[in-house]
């Protein structure tokens, strides 16, 4: 089913991570009228319940017209905390405004009970974790009409048993519970590095049909551990992993860049959209959804 | 002050329910977060063996009704016994990192306060109040109370209001402002004739709080600024102050000194369902006045309209023409 509905959602083209800083930088429209990026995705915990500075500054960038996506952290696909529910009702009303062409959360756990951990704490890749995760999922897709993918996550603990490679893992979920993925380029790339395999395996490995989006960013390197910080220039080699996967993705609709950290100014960040628009090679050069032009006068009657 | 949730249908979400009995992955779940969360799970991460002791002694804690069957437990430490100690490190640097910078980001002057004895605050607070929300800013709202009970802030006694009033402007600066206009608040049920004339009311900020404190947390506040000395802090005295904080249009949060007597004007305007007229503020008040014995003489109308007036242009207090 999934696989059909894919179709018929809009190309999107290259993004940018919301955050408030960006957002005056992000209403100022170009010579031709356009706005500096071609779609927005937020992070939900950080606009729920929230009125404000950042609240205004919302409404004004969905009154200009972005398209956005929501990426959430704290579903906890693989552990539903006991107040869940909050956070669903929370989701239902900044949807209601927001109107996200798709959504997307973690293969993580988040909470446990009625603690939350705030944090993307790692699953162990067993059939245990999967069908919780496949429950979760389904549970969240009969909620609302969004599409909702899910996103490979970056982990510093290594947990296979069953036999079950992660790929494997991710595929017999992604397709059991007929959702679509958000591939992570730089998290692959951070993973193979500190688990010792080979990227390009383990893309080709994925059911990348189902590949709706892709996140781009960077990452630290420490003397024995890589760590996806998101506060750093996405790297030649996460860049080369990313030119090489596009083409493979018949599918996709967004790429994204991600920025959490050490945020530079806006104009840093479209220059690195404008790199991984070149190492794309032509795909997303024309979106499907045209943001709404600016109001220039008004006619009177 | 209108700093509720905006209704909605109850959810009908039912989250996929988790086995009766504790399961491998539950117990590597509720154990995984016990050691990124508890201080003492510090020292787990030194060794092997301190942390295979640290699996088998939470073991017992980690369920409230009954104790990790043996096969999860065996899983669990087959798990975590075979990381890298410095890579689960990692992941207690990342998630009690974000709950301390979230707590610093809304406790800067509390925390300045406690200084070198903050971190072991921190710690003693995460164990009290373990974090029960998805939105980080909620996992701060019990820090102002437990100040009042934790050992280390025994010497600053200020310290449970300062806080107070810290978590009181990050909830108004992130509050969800009314959406209607002062001109359209109007009590449910509420007649007025068409005859009535347009007069000047009074209506209050909706996004404002007013406290009362009994110690002078601003004078605080100004001393950190200027880096006082740690005695400084020590040798405060009790002293009574009303202080009302409100969010201006610009989004930022101002701070008013106020007499006893104008904060009981401000509460009763809080507390009207529509604005009122300045004489009608000043019969009300008048009448708390009188009946809770206010040792004051209550205001002419004159005399509120002066005191009001700073607060009327810096917007804690909104003026509108109604009928």
């Amino acid at each position: 089913m999934f696989q059909t509905r894919i179709t018929e959602i809009p190309t999107l083209g290259f993004g940018l991570g919301l955050k408030d800083k960006l957002a005056q930088g992000l209403l100022q429209r170009g010579p031709d009228n356009t706005l500096p990026v071609d779609w927005l995705e937020l992070i939900p915990e950080n606009y729920v319940r929230k009125g404000g500075n950042a609240a205004q500054n919302l409404d004004a960038l969905i009154q200009a017209g972005y398209p956005f996506a929501s990426h959430g952290v704290n579903l906890s696909l693989g552990q539903p905390g006991a107040r869940q529910a909050d956070y669903i009702r929370d989701l239902h009303a900044l949807f209601a405004k927001l109107k996200p062409v798709w959504f997307s959360e973690h293969l993580c756990f988040a909470a446990h009970g009625n603690t939350y951990f705030n944090d993307l704490l790692p699953m162990p890749f067993t059939q245990a974790s999967q069908k919780r995760c496949i429950e979760s999922i389904k549970s969240i897709q009969a909620e609302f009409e969004q599409p909702f993918l899910v996103e490979n996550v970056s982990y510093y603990l290594s947990m296979n048993e069953d036999g079950l490679s992660e790929t494997q893992w991710t595929h017999d979920l992604v397709e059991a519970s007929d959702c679509g993925l958000l591939l992570d380029v730089n998290n692959v790339f951070v993973n193979a590095q500190n688990h010792g395999y080979d990227p390009y395996a383990f893309i080709e490995a994925l059911p990348l049909s189902r590949v709706v989006e892709i996140h781009m960013a960077g990452h630290k390197e420490t003397p024995d551990l890589i760590i996806d910080t998101h506060g750093e220039p996405v790297r030649a080699e996460v860049l080369a992993l990313f030119a090489w996967t596009v083409p493979q993705c018949s599918n996709l609709k967004g790429v994204l860049l991600e920025r959490d950290s050490n945020v530079p100014p806006l104009q840093t960040l479209l220059d690195e959209l404008q790199t991984l628009k070149t190492a794309a090679g032509g795909w997303g050069a024309t979106p499907a959804i045209k943001q709404q032009p600016v109001l220039t006068g008004v006619t009177t009657h | 002050m209108s700093l509720k949730t905006p209704l909605t249908s109850q959810p009908q979400f039912t989250p996929p329910s988790t086995p009766a009995t504790p399961d491998a992955l539950d117990a590597y779940q509720a154990t995984l977060g016990q050691l990124l969360l508890q201080p003492d799970a510090e020292n787990a991460l030194t060794s092997a063996e301190a942390l295979s002791a640290f699996l088998e002694n939470t073991a017992t804690q980690v369920f409230s009704n009954e104790t990790m069957p043996a096969e999860a437990l065996a899983q669990v430490k087959h798990w975590l016994t075979q990381q890298p100690l410095n890579r689960l490190q990692q992941y207690r640097i990342m998630v009690r990192g974000n709950l301390n910078d979230t707590l610093k980001t809304i406790f800067p002057f509390s925390t300045t306060v406690l200084k070198t004895q903050w971190p072991q605050v921190f710690d003693r607070y995460l164990q009290a109040h373990p974090p029960q929300s998805y939105l980080l800013f909620e996992c701060a709202a019990a820090l102002p109370a437990y100040l009042a009970t934790d050992s280390a802030a025994e010497p600053y006694p200020f310290l449970p209001e300062l806080a107070n009033i810290e978590y009181i402007e990050a909830k108004l600066l992130r509050a969800e402002s009314r959406a209607e206009t002062p001109e359209s608040a109007q009590a449910p049920g509420e007649q007025r004739a068409e005859s009535d004339t347009p007069a000047v009311r009074l209506t209050l900020n909706p996004v404002a709080q007013g406290i009362q404190c009994r110690w002078p947390v601003q004078g605080v506040v100004e001393a950190i600024k200027a880096e006082a000395p740690a005695a400084f802090f020590n040798a405060i005295k009790p002293e009574a102050a009303c202080i009302w904080v409100f969010r201006d249009a610009q989004f930022k949060c101002r701070f008013f000194n106020v007499s006893p007597v104008i904060h009981a004007a401000l509460i009763l305007l809080q507390g009207a369902p529509t604005p009122v007229t300045l004489a009608q503020l000043t019969l009300q008040l008048t009448q708390l006045m009188q009946q809770a014995n206010f040792k004051a003489h209550p205001p002419s109308e004159d005399d509120l309209a002066e005191a009001l007036a700073p607060l009327q242009s810096a917007g804690l207090v909104i003026t509108t023409l109604t009928r």
